[in-house]
């Protein structure tokens, strides 16, 4: 059994790691990224620090029930695990080292041990986070600790295997196993549904036959989950472990475990190369996608023949600019629009059952519009931020840079805010009345939803840092998202401050004057929107600025 | 362009014999065979599409066999796969460089890879050559299209490879680079190196390469030196040039003397 990496491989991990910290390190000498960095450090922090305060969060539990849970969640890792290595099949090799290790003198066992240690490595530090995070609630952190370190590495190797023997399978069968998975998300998402659905529409959760089942298995000890929760009892009785000679056993077992499992994984004899051709291949293009992107823009434009895009946004030169922006919303956002719908119709749901329990109608429309806003813009991003790569185009297009902020803005703004008006007009529907809560929200949303985005990418163009996850530069991006959020606070305080100044006005001189109560809502809300919409000319202003500052040479994120 | 004497003592660095692929219901190789010589360079041509970068990239070793054999410096790629390797450098058409490491620890890890002694020597030559000397400690993911295509240069001629495969060697190259290049590949077989390289500039195979193989659609058809071409080709004309040649070849201008076999002595 051969644990120690080849020598060219150790060399080149040990390179490898030495240029990620000098790439960490380049980071920190602008002072735009110091300023990031440091916002980023304070906030993730404050809340790690907060989590591991002893004590916080532990709950009185016995023993017993104490590793069932943990058994629990161990065996949904355990699970997630195996769902990912059905998406990605064969051994993941970036785009630098495809060409350049699959032609050199290496065995192919040699590749999968340094990819699983580059893979142990890039997982260390949020391993140990987790294993922190955990350890803090358990009866000896020490010993948590150490047991879930060993289990998040027996993860990875295991993730690996069953990558190269799920892809091997595939070969043999020549069937695509990707369809599993998403089988197994589309369980996963259904169950989700049931659970939601059953918490919030207030029914006793038991009532629900297989919710009912699910608890009553969950709790007892002999269930059907505590069963299937056996296999992982090495590594649940090293992080429950109260005592040194209950803890060690456990533990030398998992990194056995851990060894065997690694050096299994080495020596599979399949050839994996296609598959991580196909894979890394897939793997990179994604990665590139969600630098430039992010969300449902980062998808594939649908394959075959292409229906022709209507311009919706009139002729000229606006018009052109927004009509390629809805060619590319058309073209690769519908599977994520239909995820949308569902998400929605779920927020229509509890939403509902929110304001009925709560005895408030406004609640619905406004919990609709305020998360669907969030989730949807969140998601789609058919905007600057899926143009990081073309922006040399751009910007020499015939036009002042603030048009090309609204045009690009536009078709996005506009998708989001119809979805959001469909889902709170369904709401109204189903309540019977259109009360003046929904009016408002129908009336407030084309200039909120702008206004969101025209924040989003402002200050996209400000700071042009791209958040893909696992990547470089999570501290940095941390960072401009709390600022992000700040700015956000800020603007949404002070269009809400407007509406309540006028509003007190207003009443006072309704009052005065003897009209109605109504009457100085309705100025209330007049002001707020006036606000929302003053407060969108000023983004599209400093968008407008941004745009024509971008440098392309030095913005590139 | 002079044809190698072919004897016994002359060494065959590469070997490829019946390799088939196929992807996807694509038949991208078709019974390929060819042999490259030590210090001969072939010149790989073809159509979009045609299958040379499947077959370098087979000869590599970073797809898999399907079907057929082949071997390097005598040694048979799937059975003998390190050893193999050990012989051959690979040049892609997009050479990535890793991100974060410099042009010189590109160069330390090649070495290491390949078990190169006293590198430091022939890197600094080779970074001379290539125009890097300056570059030395920039990041990979610094560099430009042409200082990649030069590094992945530097990197394939560090380990003086028996066998070097080159797909679009000269893309991004400027003028200067250009020459750097090749006359950076006619030194190479000088050394007694087999060199296949692909291309669609013709007038630098025409230039470079002792022999030609032209591929259409996964096929090989056309194995031989120009002036063979020039012979085997109904309706050449005796100064063809390779363009004329390959254009007769895979437009259907010109049919092969002897269809359904590989024209040429291969």
């Amino acid at each position: 059994m051969s644990l120690v990496l080849a020598r060219p491989l150790r060399k080149l991990l040990l390179l490898r790691v030495r240029g990620g910290w000098r790439k960490q390190l380049a980071r920190l000498r602008t002072p735009r990224g110091i300023l990031f960095a440091a916002i980023g450090v304070v906030l993730f922090g404050s809340w790690a620090a907060s989590a591991l305060v002893p004590g916080h969060v532990r709950e009185e539990l016995s023993p017993e029930e104490l590793e069932l849970r943990i058994g629990m969640v161990a065996l949904s890792f355990f699970l997630l695990t195996l769902a990912g290595a059905l998406r990605f099949r064969g051994l993941f090799l970036p785009r630098e080292e495809i060409e350049r290790l699959l032609s050199a003198p290496v065995s192919r066992p040699e590749l999968v041990r340094y990819r699983l240690c580059a893979g142990g490595l890039r997982g260390l530090l949020g391993g140990t986070l987790v294993a922190l995070l955990g350890a803090a609630r358990m009866p000896v952190p020490a010993f948590a600790f150490l047991g879930t370190l060993a289990g998040l590495l027996s993860l990875t190797a295991l993730h690996q295997f069953a990558a190269i023997a799920f892809g091997a399978l595939e070969l043999q069968s020549a069937r695509r196993l990707k369809g599993l998975a998403r089988l197994f998300s589309v369980a996963g998402l259904l169950g989700l549904g049931v659970l939601l659905g059953a918490f919030f529409s207030g029914a006793p959760l038991r009532e629900f036959p297989l919710v009912g089942a699910l608890l009553a298995s969950l709790e007892d000890p002999q269930g059907i989950v505590a069963r299937a929760t056996f296999v992982l009892r090495p590594w649940t009785r090293a992080i429950v472990a109260t005592e040194f000679a209950g803890f060690l056993p456990w533990f030398a077992f998992d990194l056995a475990a851990f060894a065997l499992l690694f050096e299994a994984t080495a020596r599979l004899p399949i050839d994996f190369r296609e598959l991580s051709l196909d894979t890394s291949a897939s793997i990179a293009a994604r990665i590139r996608r969600r630098r430039e992107v992010g969300g449902a823009a980062a998808g594939d434009a649908s394959v075959g023949r292409a229906r022709r895009v209507p311009w919706f946004f009139g002729r000229g030169p606006m018009g052109a600019v927004a009509w390629r922006k809805t060619g590319s919303i058309l073209r690769k956002a519908k599977s994520t629009i239909g995820v949308a719908l569902m998400v929605l119709t779920l927020v229509l749901l509890v939403a509902r059952v929110v304001s009925r329990n709560e005895k408030i109608a406004a609640l619905g429309p406004i919990l609709i519009s305020g998360f669907g806003t969030f989730y949807l813009c969140s998601g789609l991003r058919f905007d600057f931020r899926e143009e990081l790569e073309r922006m040399e185009a751009v910007k020499a297009w015939p036009l002042s840079s603030v048009r090309i902020f609204v045009s690009m803005l536009l078709p996005e703004a506009v998708l989001v805010t119809l979805l959001l008006i469909l889902v709170v007009g369904a709401e109204a529907l189903l309540q019977g009345e259109l009360d003046p809560a929904t009016l408002g929200c129908l009336a407030l949303l084309p200039p909120f939803v702008f206004g969101w985005i025209a924040l989003d990418n402002a200050l996209f163009l400000c700071v042009p840092m791209r958040a893909v996850p696992g990547q470089e530069g999570v501290l940095q991006n941390a960072g401009r998202a709390a600022l992000l959020m700040l700015v956000r606070l800020v603007l949404l305080s002070g269009a809400a401050g407007v509406g309540v100044v006028a509003f007190l006005l207003a009443d006072t001189l309704v009052g005065a004057l003897g009209g109605t109560h109504a009457t100085a809502v309705a100025a209330g809300f007049g002001a707020t929107w006036c606000a929302v919409v003053l407060e969108d000319v000023l983004l599209v202003w400093i968008g407008g600025v941004s745009l024509r500052r971008f440098d392309v040479a030095r913005d590139r994120g | 362009m002079v044809l190698p004497e072919r004897s016994q003592s002359e060494v065959r660095a590469l070997r490829v014999a019946g390799l088939s692929k196929r992807y996807e219901g694509i038949q991208a190789l078709s019974n390929l065979s060819f042999e490259v010589f030590a210090g001969e360079i072939l010149g790989l041509v073809g159509p979009n599409g045609a299958g040379k970068t499947t077959a370098l990239r087979t000869i590599a070793g970073v797809l898999p066999i399907q079907e057929g054999r082949v071997s390097i410096q005598g040694r048979d790629l799937v059975t003998e796969e390190v050893e193999a390797k050990r012989a051959l450098t690979w040049v892609p058409d997009e050479p990535q460089p890793f991100d974060t490491l410099t042009v010189e620890e590109h160069l330390e890890f090649t070495a290491e890879l390949y078990g190169v002694e006293d590198w430091r020597r022939r890197a600094d030559e080779l970074l001379a050559r290539f125009e890097l000397l300056e570059k030395r400690a920039a990041l990979g993911g610094e560099l430009s299209r042409g200082m990649r295509q030069k590094l992945a240069f530097a990197c394939a001629w560090l380990p003086r490879p028996r066998l070097v495969l080159l797909d679009e060697p000269l893309s991004g190259l400027d003028p200067r680079g250009i020459r750097a290049a090749r006359d950076a590949i006619r030194d190479l077989a000088a050394e007694k190196s087999a060199v296949v390289l692909s291309s669609h500039l013709l007038e630098l195979i025409e230039a470079l390469a002792q022999r030609i193989l032209i591929l259409d659609r996964g096929r090989a058809v056309f194995v031989g030196t120009l002036e063979e071409a020039r012979a085997s080709l109904a309706g050449a004309a005796s100064g063809s040039s390779l363009e004329e040649i390959f254009f007769a070849v895979t437009g259907r201008g010109v049919s092969p003397a002897d269809e359904g076999s590989t024209p040429g002595p291969a």
